[in-house]
């Protein structure tokens, strides 16, 4: 497998098929002598942020601090919830096991749904 | 049948959907100041979007992803971003003329000077996206949209020389004002050649989950309904060429310009050409602000269906509400619509290159198309029209800018 094609960048589906976000990064361990080890994906900021540079993860961490879920770690999804991987990455576990959609959730809640008409079509 | 019902719609789209504020005043300016010489823009531009757009729908019905999608799974984060940047600009810069647009032809029909129609043409747009599934707000603009046919009648009302008309299919250069010539020809290939619009038609074959079996269909819709459009805008040009450029009037209000088809149709010329400019833009607009979301949506892996209610897609809602309140804002202080247009029209051509190479080697990676990969015919005409509204927006815009 090759991680770079294979894994970054594709679109994570959840197990009931949400799109939860992307690979926007991944986490390899190192440990002493031994191979290193991809443990962990991570989904959104702060990992898409210091893809396009370092000012702007400083920004986006600054702007987080204030405004937003507030959600502490970044979000990571362990190699071992993947359940296999094709055109996206296929997760064995539900949206609501992470974090990857506080976003959404936070301005769902707190801006669209004092718009009026936002919950129907 | 439902095949044959998307095949209508299809063709109502891109009939009805075609003439904005865009190829309107582009159309109508090549042909105020050069006659019908510059019909082979309209011709060669058009001809290039049909293969853009089958291209975009082909690629969904294979891969069953958006072009934004397979843009980032393929060439990564980086890459995008650029790609990214570049075409929400210049589109960004689109919406606020095709806002103006609509604000515009508002103030032809009610003499109410356009700034102050900004905010709730603005905030009807929103509306529409807000409460209307993608289908209703597709067709419904395009329906409307087929008021543009007034522009067919006067043309063929007018009784141009059609020997002259066909002769201009082949491109020639005047003899004098050529950096005008040229920055009108940059500035129809921007604006027949949209990328929003590939973006916009992927998604929308996303959303209707289409497959293999829908790659005729597509071929069909994408050429009849692209050619069919490009003859509206041809006939935009040939109205202004028999009406504005004998009276030596240069489109730059639209209240003059309406001479345009009140020469064939005195009774209702004006308000047609309201009414038109009114829905094409409107179709347009509306394009334009989900086309944006979904460049961000897609590419960031959020949530992004126009089908579903705001409250389960918050951040692409949250997204087109942000690009409307923005686009706005410019018109109210009163900048001028035609002006936007014409920038932003040539500032599409000089993009073309980013927005359209790296989606044309999506077109031929296996991964993507399998075997409905390009041929090298859709390859050249599509590397062909690029290359030439390259050069020529290289050429012709630091001479339009240094030539006032």
């Amino acid at each position: 497998m090759d991680l770079v094609r294979d894994v970054l960048d594709k679109r994570l589906l959840d197990r009931d098929d949400t799109i939860i976000g992307r690979v926007d990064g991944l986490i390899i361990e190192v440990h002493g002598d031994s191979q290193p080890r991809v443990t962990h994906l991570s989904v959104g900021g702060p990992a898409v942020f210091a893809r396009i540079g370092n000012w702007a993860a400083s920004l986006a961490k600054l702007l987080g601090a204030h405004w937003g879920p507030k959600r502490g770690a970044p979000v990571r999804i362990a190699w071992s919830d993947i359940d296999h991987f094709g055109r996206n990455v296929k997760l064995t576990i539900s949206c609501e096991d992470t974090e990857a959609m506080a976003w959404e959730d936070w301005i769902g809640e707190h801006i669209i749904s004092r718009i009026p008409g936002g919950g129907s079509k | 049948m439902k095949k044959i019902l998307q095949l209508a719609l299809g063709l109502l789209t891109g009939i009805g959907g075609f003439l904005e504020i865009g190829s309107i005043t582009t159309a109508a300016q090549a042909g105020a100041s050069f006659g019908f010489q510059l019909i082979w823009a309209i011709a060669l531009g058009t001809i290039c979007l049909g293969f853009l757009v089958e291209m975009s729908g082909r690629l969904s019905a294979v891969s069953k992803q958006t072009v934004v999608d397979a843009l980032r799974s393929r060439f990564g984060f980086r890459f995008y971003i650029v790609v990214l940047a570049i075409v929400a600009a210049v589109s960004f810069l689109v919406l606020i003329a095709e806002l103006g647009g609509i604000a515009l032809s508002l103030q032809m029909l009610t003499g109410v000077g356009f700034p102050w129609w900004v905010v709730p043409v603005a905030f009807f747009i929103w509306v529409m996206l807000w409460k209307l599934k993608l289908d209703l707000v597709e067709n419904g603009a395009s329906a409307l949209g087929l008021v543009t046919i007034c522009f067919v009648v006067a043309a063929f009302r007018l009784h141009p020389h059609w020997g002259s008309v066909a002769h201009s299919f082949v491109p020639s250069l005047p003899t004098d004002n050529r950096a005008k010539y040229g920055f009108l020809a940059v500035s129809i290939l921007g604006a027949s050649i949209t990328p929003y619009l590939m973006f916009f038609y992927s998604s929308g074959a996303v959303e209707d989950e289409w497959d293999e079996s829908y790659i005729p269909i597509n071929r069909f819709i994408a050429g009849s309904g692209m050619s069919v459009g490009g003859l509206f805008s041809i006939a935009v040009l040939i109205a202004a060429a028999l009406t504005l450029r004998p009276a030596g009037i240069n489109i730059e209000k639209f209240e003059q310009s309406a001479l345009l088809l009140t020469g064939a149709l005195p009774r209702w010329g004006f308000v047609l050409f309201a009414l038109s400019l009114a829905f094409g833009c409107l179709g347009a607009a509306l394009e334009i602000s989900l086309a944006l979301s979904y460049m961000f949506a897609q590419g960031l892996g959020w949530n992004w269906s126009e089908n579903e209610p705001a409250q389960r897609d918050a951040r692409f809602s949250l997204l087109y509400t942000i690009m409307i309140a923005l686009a706005a804002i410019p018109l109210l202080f009163g900048v001028d619509p035609i002006q936007v247009t014409m920038i932003s029209m040539a500032l599409t051509a000089a993009s073309l290159p980013f927005s359209i190479v790296p989606f044309l080697f999506l077109m031929n990676d296996k991964e993507f198309c399998g075997e409905h990969r390009n041929g090298w015919v859709s390859n050249s005409v599509v590397v062909i029209v690029i290359v030439i509204a390259f050069v020529l927006s290289v050429i012709a815009i630091p001479l339009q800018v240094m030539g006032g």
